[in-house]
């Protein structure tokens, strides 16, 4: 299958809302995709970010709410740079910006 | 210290009866939740305060290995080893494995852990502990909603050469997991059901909508 191949079904799932067991799903694909495709640092940074954000919600009597506010923005930043990367512009300023709100959303900021 | 509050008359109930109880005292959550699955619900079952309780575990071996030794007969299956996705299995496999040990040593069942994801250095390793190819086993987990975790034992277990006898859960939220699953060709048997924490009338009220 071409790489852009395994982009696709992703991009689909994220369209779908997160959920911790899509979380864990996407952090397994990633996973298996930074060791597959040139673009190995955005697929390590990605797989982090939903392992990370799948241990917050797993185990937890997670509210509507707190759900809400620990999964703001990470699909779509996480979409914006599957994008790039199915066109061949991984960004790495947007992998900063995703590690930025998920470090926001999990209140992991000292400062 | 601080000791466990449930107070549970251990003369009038069953093992199964006392479980119950504390499992509607420590882990039946109330309010607006998001699940593990996406879906939204107005009950959590936050099983490891059940499953992390000593007296719970005790009752969870007894009754559980009685349901395994039960079922085992009817369907006329051998079982070798009892195991399932970690965390949620852990704790009720162990305790099902130690009561099988104490109630006949021939039958002892065999425990193991599958994990999330496999290591990633090392022998690369998906399930831990005693488990070998060829095994007869009883998969096990704490909750299904979907049955989406114990979808992935079943695939890794099934993956590594094991054959499914069957599955038991302590809870089934009666939300489709358990159809999931034995779709799938597997009996899934529930030690008790939403209905039976919440009430049969309740079940249709706590499902909100499936993300």
């Amino acid at each position: 299958m071409p790489d852009n191949d395994r982009i696709s079904p992703l991009l689909s799932a994220l369209s779908g809302g997160l959920s911790q067991e899509k979380l864990e799903l996407l952090g397994r694909e990633f996973n298996s995709l930074a060791q597959d495709r040139a673009e190995t640092l955005v697929f390590f940074v990605l797989q982090n970010v939903c392992q990370r954000l799948a241990s917050a919600l797993e185990g937890e009597a997670v509210s509507v709410e707190r759900f809400q506010a620990l999964t703001a923005g990470i699909a779509d930043q996480i979409a914006k740079i599957l994008r790039d990367v199915q066109e061949g512009n991984a960004d790495v300023a947007k992998l900063e910006a995703l590690v930025v709100t998920l470090f926001r959303n999990l209140g992991l900021f000292r400062h | 210290m601080q000791h466990s509050t449930h107070s549970v008359d251990v003369m009038a109930q069953t093992p199964k009866e006392q479980l119950l109880e504390i499992l509607k005292e420590k882990s039946v959550c109330r309010g607006t939740f998001t699940l593990a699955s996406g879906a939204r619900s107005d009950l959590y079952i936050d099983a490891k305060q059940t499953t992390g309780d000593p007296e719970a575990l005790i009752l969870i071996g007894r009754v559980g290995w009685q349901l395994v030794s039960q079922t085992a007969a009817a369907l006329q299956t051998r079982v070798d080893s009892i195991g399932g996705l970690t965390i949620g299995a852990d704790a009720i496999a162990f305790s099902i494995g130690i009561f099988s040990k104490l109630d006949d040593p021939s039958s002892t069942l065999q425990t193991f852990i599958v994990r999330k994801e496999a290591k990633t250095h090392g022998r690369h390793k998906l399930i831990e502990g005693n488990f070998s190819a060829g095994h007869s086993v009883v998969i096990v987990d704490d909750v299904i909603t979907t049955g989406g975790s114990t979808l992935q034992a079943i695939d890794a277990i099934e993956a590594a050469g094991g054959n499914i006898a069957f599955v038991i859960v302590l809870v089934d939220r009666q939300e489709g997991g358990r159809e999931n699953i034995e779709k799938r060709g597997h009996k899934v048997v529930p030690i008790f059901t939403r209905a039976d924490l919440i009430g049969a009338d309740a079940r249709q009220r706590s499902h909100i909508a499936v993300a």
